[in-house]
């Protein structure tokens, strides 16, 4: 749980010194910037749901594993991971989606060079009011990848991979 | 070769010491049972044989070396487990395999062995399907699969067949006996029914909380229980247990007849009671008398049918040869 205590920390309250911080060294405005900030934030979600899902593969296979003679790769690579892909696969798109949703920190700490749709859709409010049209088209294409990532990885989401491993 | 010793074996789990010091010695060729009651500690010995559990002290000699810090893979044993555990993201064919391919063996030398091994657990047709598209004993079969063609030293099975309903387990295990028939490879079972225990062990170990009770072939149990709890585990229905004078009389604490053991009549005999159910399997029948003045209940097994109602009065005899005694106790005299 502790690791979801970051995501419980209003953002507004480090909002300055991380402006601050990151003019002061050069990283504002860089696609390096957003990528290491978007990771942090998504990695107390990412964790907690992995761990998760790791946890629920059944002890039995894990053993018989370690019975038929895996070494501790082989068991990440050949038991571990294919039974919590379907938990792997909606966690990436769970992480991709709320980085494409992200709007607090990718608004605030990009101009022009690094910006992302949600500064793109940002930029059609003008002090005269909301550029209507603009703003629609953007936000519909903004919406567009989600869905058909959404969609196609459906399967993949719903199915429990571990179904008839053990009674 | 699979001979498996335990030496002054003990084990905890923090403070609680769930087996003594327990010394027991698997011969090469065996078919070796662990029965007892939930939680007296089978599966656990069956796991520190296989190298899954670590021991709290003692050792371990799988074929006369020193197991004890061995990794579960390099002990050469084979676990069939009770939940099957089979890779669900495998077919059969590379659930069968898998062990083969961590072995690093040649894909060709594992197709082979993976189809002797289907063929001989009839599951040719079934080979590229998915554990899930199987049934019960399907799977237990596949389960099976993999531990064979690794060739081990010794089968380690844990309760393998108590996930599959009455008429597939007869079934399972006669083929697990037919298995152990055609190898001679060492087997160990761990089980809580005291039938599958009787029908395939040459040699039953009786544990209650850890502690060995007895060792010995089926019939040794059956015949010389050495105290009131093996006594009373071995057989079915229950062996009998009459105290008091009734004991005394022959010089014992308590006596014990089994069911099979007592003759019935419905005029005369040395103990009287009222029938309370009586149960027709066709075969037999298994009659339970209350009120004998000897114990609460005394069952009985007659081989034919016998026309006796609910309330009937009923004479039991035992027979005076087979009486167990035992001493205060528990003892066998
Ligand atoms: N990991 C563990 N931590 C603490 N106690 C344990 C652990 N595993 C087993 N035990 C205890 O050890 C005792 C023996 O357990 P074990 O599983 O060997 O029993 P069993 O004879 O196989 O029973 P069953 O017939 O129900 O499978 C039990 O009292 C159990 O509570
Ligand atoms: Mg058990």
């Amino acid at each position: 749980m502790w690791m979801l205590s970051t995501k419980m920390l209003p953002a507004a309250a480090v909002l300055y010194p991380m402006t601050f911080i990151t003019k002061s060294t050069g990283l504002f405005d860089t696609h390096f910037l957003i990528i290491l900030v978007l990771s942090l934030i998504n990695l107390p979600i990412v964790v907690w749901m992995l761990f998760t899902y790791f946890k629920e593969i059944p002890k039995d296979i894990i053993e018989a594993g370690q019975m038929d003679g895996v070494n501790t790769w082989g068991e990440i690579k050949e038991i571990l991971i294919p039974l919590a892909w379907g938990g792997i696969a909606s966690t990436a798109l769970l992480c991709f989606i709320f980085c494409w949703n992200e709007a607090h920190w990718t608004v605030r700490l990009t101009t022009t060079d690094a910006a992302t749709l949600s500064k793109l859709i940002e930029g059609n409010r003008a002090p005269e009011g909301l550029f209507f049209g603009r703003l629609s088209a953007v936000s519909a294409a903004a919406v567009g990848p989600i869905v058909i990532l959404g969609w196609f990885c459906q399967k993949q989401l719903v199915q429990g991979l571990t179904f008839g491993a053990v009674k | 070769m699979g001979r498996i010793q335990l030496k002054s074996v003990t084990k905890s789990f923090g403070d609680v010491q769930v087996i003594p010091p327990l010394d027991l010695t698997i011969e090469d060729g065996e078919f070796a049972v662990f029965v007892g009651p939930s939680g007296c500690g089978k599966s656990t010995l069956l796991r520190m044989i296989a190298g899954l559990e670590d021991l709290t002290s003692g050792e371990i000699e799988i074929d006369g070396t020193i197991a004890t810090h061995v990794p579960p893979a390099q002990r050469g044993l084979a676990m069939v487990f009770q939940s099957y555990a089979l890779y669900p993201h495998m077919t059969v064919r590379k659930n069968i395999g898998f062990p083969l391919r961590m072995a690093k063996m040649a894909q060709a030398e594992i197709n082979q062995r993976v189809e002797t091994a289907a063929k001989s657990l009839n599951l040719m047709e079934y080979l590229d399907r998915k554990p899930a598209d199987l049934s019960g004993g399907q799977r237990q079969r596949v389960a099976i699969g993999r531990a064979i063609v690794r060739e081990p030293t010794a089968f380690l099975f844990d309760e393998p067949l108590s996930n599959l309903d009455a008429a597939l387990r007869v079934g399972m295990r006669l083929e697990i006996g037919e298995l152990h028939e055609r190898l001679q490879t060492t087997m160990i079972y761990v089980t809580h029914d005291q039938v599958e225990a009787m029908t395939m062990a040459n040699k039953i170990v009786v544990l209650r909380a850890g502690v060995i009770e007895q060792v010995g072939s089926p019939l040794d149990l059956y015949h010389r229980p050495q105290n009131e709890f093996v006594a009373g585990f071995i057989g079915s229905p229950k062996m009998n247990f009459v105290t008091g004078p009734e004991a005394e009389k022959h010089g014992a604490a308590t006596i014990g007849i089994r069911p099979e053991h007592t003759e019935v009549s419905m005029s005369e005999g040395e103990w009287k009671g009222r029938v309370g159910v009586a149960e027709h399997l066709g075969s037999d029948t298994f009659i339970h008398v209350h009120d004998t003045g000897v114990a609460d209940l005394v069952t009985v097994r007659v081989s034919c049918d016998i026309a006796v109602k609910h309330g009937d009065t009923i004479y039991l005899t035992p027979q005076v040869d087979q009486i167990h005694k035992f001493d205060t106790q528990g003892l066998r005299l």
